[in-house]
């Protein structure tokens, strides 16, 4: 009994680590960046809906208007001579326009306590931009660089997110209001119905990005400039712009994540790193490149923590991140040495 | 103009500029640095509605209260205290509703030998008592004063095994440390000890564990709203035995979010929360009637335990003024030594967090006497007789 009560425990925390991996795959194969701070959406995410059900207006709104202005002037500058009218419409409407009319919403809205539908879709909303406009700042500069650079700018960029969202957080932790208080039983194990939700969306999520990338044209391109960047900009797909959606998608699932974990834990400012670590080891054992291995990955992450937390609380993190040894081991005797360029 | 009506004029407005941020004679200035905004503003707007109750005149002085957000932010904290006792000369320093921010007043009132009335939980804000901790007077009581009834209260049960569940940080270490301290002539023992970690995303484990080791009674080391993840796994659980918890969670919100799954859970806590269930006639429900009323028919709001701290500081400054004005007046550093002296040498004083009696050594001398069980019931804490 208690073991199936851990493996359902496992299996729940690993879709949301499920999801996670997804998005850091999908960032690495496509712009070769390896996203830290992937779980910093998740607890943004997560304390924004914490913030709105408190009747707050969250400081993300903030941070939206400081990365959008920041995202301008950088791409102002870089380009400078270059800039066509036609480019300068569409920036300000991204990068100026967007986070100040999300800012006159939120205002407006909070004070009239929406319901959580509302609610989700604004914190939905209001985290997905941070991806492109972070993707702009931090890493389109560097898109040619190696990968080795882009994981240095990885981290920079998430020291400066954890910074940033303490001035916009504060130190204090939150809980969310659960989407479902429901309890049921199956098998002889009980259930939640936050964690029947938590998986249900997750596996949504999965199918809905396996349509993405197989059926439509813009999967496609992305999963062109995955392959061969090079290859990719030949045929006329522009680099920077599946870059940018790349990105934009990685928050999006970051904030779904974050909306489904917010009920569950206390999410404090710094929570996102360990979460997305956690979610990089999965990606790790679906050697950065395959999307099922990642999940499996993560589910036999979450079976992991769970157990490990069983057998002893105070070793749980150590148990999950010592497993990474023996894979980097085994994948590095494995896999061949991989060239950067074709 | 001629140089001298020049020079007359600046001289004028330079004296005048300087008394611009002193009180008048014979005023009693009380600076106080609380959380309006920020995350803090669920404990620290409370506060400030109680701090507009507060009297007008205390010992026989009118009273200026300074009152300045802190915005949660210890910068500003800092930036506050600064100001109110250079600038504003506070005579008694109130402050603040979080651990940091409260942390960071302690140095700067020690250095400006200020007392400093310190209304948040953390025990090292009065602890030990040293040259800088001997200007902070703790309002809420420590763990240390809650941990005997606790003990108490098992034993009454019948308890004889207990296991703990905690963040893995030093609020668990503290009460490890005290049960370790206290269990031992009672016969009772810890047989487990869980603990999470901040990012967890599930306690299931824990519970589970802890279930296994089947505990009479459950202690959760953790305050505030985390109580309420650790509790509500061990409920969905199957765990029927006592959980009791530190007094961290006699706030109104971990109520809101405990739900359903939180009733019937204990704790050690000031005798403020459940008021309305002591005797009539005894002193807290006295003093909890001179607060209560007030508070709700201007705020139309329960008061929160947070906003009865600064009632206490009202009847701590009641008691404490009247010595410092023997030995000089406001404004001055004699006067303050004599308030710090009053505070210190407080013996069985009723007080909404308690029964206080300090000393040289102990700035938070509350006795255990003075803090109550109590369980929630239908959605609010209440005396357990």
């Amino acid at each position: 009994m208690i073991f199936w009560t851990l493996v359902v425990d496992g299996v729940v925390n690993g879709t949301i680590y499920a999801l996670l991996a997804i998005g850091l795959v999908l960032v690495f194969v496509v712009t070769r960046v390896i996203l830290l701070p992937q779980g910093v959406y998740v607890s943004f995410a997560a304390l924004t809906l914490s913030q709105f059900q408190r009747g707050n207006v969250p400081g993300t709104v903030g941070l939206l208007l400081a990365l959008g202005l920041a995202a301008f002037v950088i791409d102002l500058l870089r380009l400078r001579s270059r800039v066509t009218r036609a480019w300068l419409i569409r920036r300000v409407a991204t990068d100026l326009a967007l986070p100040a009319i999300m800012y006159g919403l939120v205002v407006w809205l909070v004070p009239l306590r929406p319901n959580m539908a509302v609610q989700i879709v604004l914190t939905l909303a209001l985290i997905t931009p941070l991806g492109p406009y972070l993707y702009r700042l931090a890493f389109q500069p560097l898109e040619q660089a190696s990968v080795l650079t882009l994981l240095i700018a990885s981290v920079g960029v998430y020291i400066a997110l954890t910074v940033l969202g303490l001035v916009f957080f504060g130190p204090e932790g939150f809980m969310a209001n659960p989407l479902s208080s429901e309890q049921f039983e199956a098998a002889g194990v009980m259930i939640s119905g936050q964690s029947a939700i938590m998986v249900a969306v997750s596996l949504v999520m999965m199918v809905a990005l396996w349509l993405l990338f197989d059926r439509t044209l813009i999967g496609k391109a992305m999963r062109a400039v995955a392959v061969n960047r090079i290859g990719a900009r030949l045929v006329g797909i522009p680099i920077s712009l599946a870059g940018e959606i790349t990105f934009a998608l990685a928050s999006f699932i970051g904030a779904v994540s974050g909306v489904l974990i917010a009920p569950v834990t206390m999410v404090y400012y710094d929570t996102g790193f360990l979460i997305g670590l956690i979610g990089f080891v999965a990606a790790i054992i679906g050697g950065m490149g395959s999307y099922p291995l990642a999940v499996a990955g993560a589910i036999f992450v979450g079976l992991l923590q769970s157990f490990a937390a069983f057998w002893n609380s105070n070793y749980q993190q150590v148990v999950v991140f010592t497993t990474l040894i023996p894979i980097l081991l085994l994948r590095s005797l494995r896999a061949p040495a991989v060239e950067e360029d074709e | 103009m001629p140089r001298s009506a020049w020079r007359t004029l600046f001289l004028t407005a330079a004296i005048f500029g300087a008394a611009a941020g002193t009180a008048g004679a014979g005023e009693l200035t009380v600076g106080i640095n609380l959380p309006q905004t920020g995350p803090g503003s669920s404990f620290g707007v409370p506060m400030m509605n109680a701090v507009s109750l507060m009297p007008p005149t205390i010992g026989g002085l009118k009273v200026n209260y300074v009152a300045l957000d802190s915005r949660t932010d210890v910068t500003q904290t800092a930036a506050n205290t600064r100001k109110l006792i250079s600038e504003n000369k506070a005579d008694v320093l109130i402050g603040e509703a979080v651990t940091p921010t409260s942390l960071a007043m302690v140095p700067i009132a020690g250095e400006a030998k200020t007392p400093l009335l310190a209304t948040s939980a953390i025990k090292s804000l009065a602890y030990p008592v040293d040259d800088v901790r001997r200007w902070s007077f703790k309002i809420v009581p420590d763990d240390d004063t809650t941990a005997p009834p606790v003990v108490k209260y098992f034993a009454d049960k019948g308890v004889k095994t207990i296991g703990i569940i905690g963040f893995n940080d030093a609020y668990l270490q503290v009460w490890t440390g005290l049960f370790d301290q206290l269990l031992p002539p009672t016969g009772m023992k810890v047989i487990a000890v869980e603990s999470f970690e901040r990012s967890a995303t599930s306690t299931t484990p824990q519970a589970l564990k802890l279930i296994a080791a089947k505990p009479d009674a459950i202690f959760v080391a953790a305050g505030g709203t985390p109580a309420v993840v650790p509790i509500r796994d061990l409920r969905q659980r199957g765990f029927k035995g006592i959980i009791l918890a530190g007094h961290g969670i006699g706030l109104p919100d971990f109520i809101d979010r405990g739900g359903k799954d939180v009733e019937g859970v204990v704790m050690v806590g000031e005798p403020f929360i459940v008021w309305r269930d002591l005797p009539a006639d005894g002193p807290y429900h006295k003093l909890a009637q001179k607060f209560v009323p007030a508070y709700q028919e201007k705020f139309k709001a329960d008061p929160p335990i947070m906003a009865a701290h600064l009632a206490d500081c009202t009847t701590l400054l009641e008691m404490a003024v009247p010595e410092g004005l023997k030995r000089g007046q406001p404004g001055t550093q004699e006067f303050k030594d004599g308030i710090r002296d009053a505070l210190e040498n407080v013996k069985g004083l009723y007080l909404n967090n308690g029964l206080l009696t300090n000393s040289a050594t102990n700035h938070a001398g509350y006795d255990p006497s003075g803090e109550f069980v109590m369980t929630v019931k239908d959605g609010a804490f209440h005396l357990v007789k």
